[in-house]
């Protein structure tokens, strides 16, 4: 899920950088000081996912886990994605610096549509867990696959056009979206029992 | 408060049994010998990477001089002789393993023009690592709650001051 360096265009670095810084500035503002510490957890949880490795198809795909940080935390996923990035690329040396902001943009911008797609379904929940259940089901394969659609956006302006690379990043990425979808699954059905507020109350 | 995210926290690295933790990222090496170079890329994790294009440029200029493909076992090999530049230059072997996967080494002239780096006192060249050493996925984390624990400094701050 993270483009190296040396792949996107200026344009492409600059629009994407300028999307998370936004969106960073909104999450920051919005950011309940009395939250922070669950959105340092929930960094720590996205930095070390990217080390389990789903070892299925051609690819190297990984745990993603943007759904369950949009789901928690709102606007707040977007600092929280780009800090966890910024730890990969430094001590992981995924991804890279300069493309920081485009591969931000590519997993936060779908944290935050799945914020708002399951938002209804959680509330929901709150009576019958069942929902609740799905809406961790949904929220965590559609964040995968919006993030796929993303990074194969990103690449069609200097790689073989957005419907060939959508193809392959979104096949490979396929038993990833379920992966995270049933894992993304557990741990709300699980935060729902054990502590309800921290899905009723996003921290942003 | 504190046990939903000591719970969070514990759920999530109990995913983590060591056959599982695999990083993700893309590598290529490559040295000299006798006149051919050979080398192999592969992902984070250990995984080859099959039928990854390969292509030598003219690290200057940036020029295409040769294009080929990693094999089964994620390795490749030409002779220098089939390059098609006229001198010793810098040679940087590129690996594109598939959409936004990308890593570069390089080859300095001086390499291949003698063939033998190590007996001229020259440094050998280490493949990078496969897997991030635990010191650094520590070190990650530390930065992340120091982070968190600065972001909640300044906060107070300003609450404080308003």
């Amino acid at each position: 899920m993270h483009i190296s360096e040396g792949v996107l265009s200026a344009p492409i670095l600059i629009s994407g950088g300028a999307v998370t810084l936004c969106g960073t500035i909104v999450g920051l503002r919005r950011l309940d000081t009395d939250r922070i510490m669950t959105v340092s957890m929930l960094t720590s949880a996205f930095f070390v996912a990217s080390l389990i490795h789903v070892p299925i198809g051609p690819a190297s795909i990984h745990l993603v886990l943007n759904g369950l940080l949009g789901i928690l935390l709102g606007w707040a996923s977007f600092p929280a994605i780009l800090v966890g990035l910024l730890m990969q690329a430094i001590f992981f040396q995924y991804g890279g610096l300069v493309v920081l902001g485009v591969n931000a943009a590519n997993m936060a911008v779908p944290a935050l549509v799945v914020y708002y797609l399951v938002r209804p379904l959680m509330k929901r929940g709150a009576n019958e867990p069942r929902f609740r259940m799905l809406a961790g089901f949904i929220g965590g394969c559609v964040a995968v696959l919006l993030s796929a659609l993303c990074m194969a956006l990103s690449l069609a302006f200097s790689d073989a056009g957005f419907l060939t690379t959508a193809k392959i990043t979104v096949v490979a990425n396929v038993p990833v979206m379920i992966i995270e979808g049933l894992i993304t699954m557990f741990v709300v059905s699980f935060i729902s029992r054990v502590h309800p507020d921290l899905l009723m109350e996003p921290c942003s | 408060m504190k046990k939903g995210v000591v719970t969070i926290f514990i759920l999530l690295c109990s995913l983590l049994p060591e056959a599982w933790v695999q990083a993700h990222s893309i590598h290529v090496f490559a040295e000299v010998k006798n006149g051919i170079v050979e080398g192999e890329g592969y992902l984070s994790g250990g995984r080859k990477v099959v039928n990854g294009e390969i292509q030598v440029q003219n690290a200057e200029t940036g020029d295409l001089v040769f294009t080929t493909h990693t094999d089964a076992q994620g390795k490749f090999s030409f002779p220098i002789a089939e390059l098609d530049t006229d001198q010793a230059v810098d040679l940087l072997i590129v690996l594109n393993g598939g959409p936004g996967h990308r890593s570069q080494w390089e080859i300095p002239a001086d390499q291949y023009v003698t063939h033998t780096p190590q007996a001229e006192g020259g440094e050998k060249q280490e493949p990078p690592a496969a897997h991030p050493p635990l010191q650094n996925i520590i070190a990650g984390i530390g930065c992340i709650l120091a982070i968190g624990a600065v972001t909640a400094f300044v906060k107070s701050r300003k609450r404080g001051s308003s």
